[in-house]
């Protein structure tokens, strides 16, 4: 139910069930941004203290690859 | 000795009575729920006038209940198609309801995204406090991306969203769901997480 779900908004349901899965039996699995980006949990970023609306990274419509995130971020990426 | 009784007496009494109290206050200290386990509701907020331009969302707070998809399907009613960005902060709760509100969003075709509400007016604890909730008409108040978070059943109904977003600063976190005997797929070894999956 919840794969189907997912997939049909665009997430990548496999790479969410294995956060789900890194999670502690009695706790949560924290989401970095570019695995939130990579799995498609989110599409945008804002900056810390921007409201919502100023997107500063993001992926791109057309090819799908992230662009213009911040560079704490890309480190993550790569 | 009469007096000496009576005043042990009074003294016993009011000891009694203080502890009465004092059992009767930590009892309803922990009965009552922080913001956080308050039930999720819909408000529409905005920041400014709007005569020139204005900010305007619909803040989703609290925890997803087995309620919270009808409630959301009453309120996005009332919009009339007006298109509003819904901005999450939930510590989670009922995925059913959280993968329904998603639906709901996407059939509606609005933006998400991870934020807290702050509504003016309310106290520094309670920044989003009922009272300054505005049936039926908007709130004003300030929205902000940094600190939020969406944990849970939240990014479920996140996800919902045509457009997606959280700050840097914002928690996204997610959990293993069980069946309520505290047993998953993955704790009973049933299933093993692959750990790398940025090379899946």
């Amino acid at each position: 139910m919840l794969s189907d779900y997912l997939d049909e908004m665009g997430v990548r349901s496999g790479d969410v069930f294995v956060m789900m899965g890194l999670a502690t039996p009695e706790g949560l699995y924290d989401v970095w941004s570019a695995e939130a980006l990579k799995s498609g949990i989110i599409t945008k970023v804002f900056s810390y203290s921007d409201e919502p609306g100023y997107v500063t990274g993001g992926t791109d419509d057309e090819s799908g690859d992230v662009v213009n995130i911040p560079p704490e971020i890309e480190l993550l990426l790569k | 000795m009469t007096t000496r009784l009576g005043l042990l007496t009074t003294f016993w009494l009011i000891v009694t009575g203080l502890l009465v109290a004092l059992v009767a206050t930590a009892s309803a200290g922990a009965k009552q729920k922080t913001p956080e386990a308050w039930p999720m509701n819909f408000a529409l907020v905005r920041n400014g006038d709007c005569k020139v331009s204005c900010v305007q969302w619909i803040s989703a707070e609290g925890t997803i209940t087995a309620d919270t998809g009808r409630q959301f399907e009453q309120f996005l009613a009332k919009l009339k198609g007006q298109r509003l960005p819904v901005v999450f902060q939930s510590g989670g709760g009922d995925v059913a309801s959280a993968l329904w509100i998603g639906r709901m969003i996407r059939a509606a075709g609005l933006e998400t995204a991870v934020g807290r509400t702050v509504l003016n007016g309310c106290p520094m604890l309670v920044p989003r406090c009922p009272e300054k909730i505005v049936k039926n008409g908007w709130s004003e108040g300030e929205v902000h991306a940094g600190g939020a978070y969406c944990f849970s059943a939240c990014p479920f109904a996140l996800a919902g969203g045509q457009v997606r977003a959280a700050a840097v600063g914002a928690r996204i976190a997610l959990h293993q769901i069980t069946d309520g005997s505290k047993k998953s797929a993955y704790a009973d070894g049933t299933q093993k997480p692959r750990r790398n999956f940025y090379e899946a």
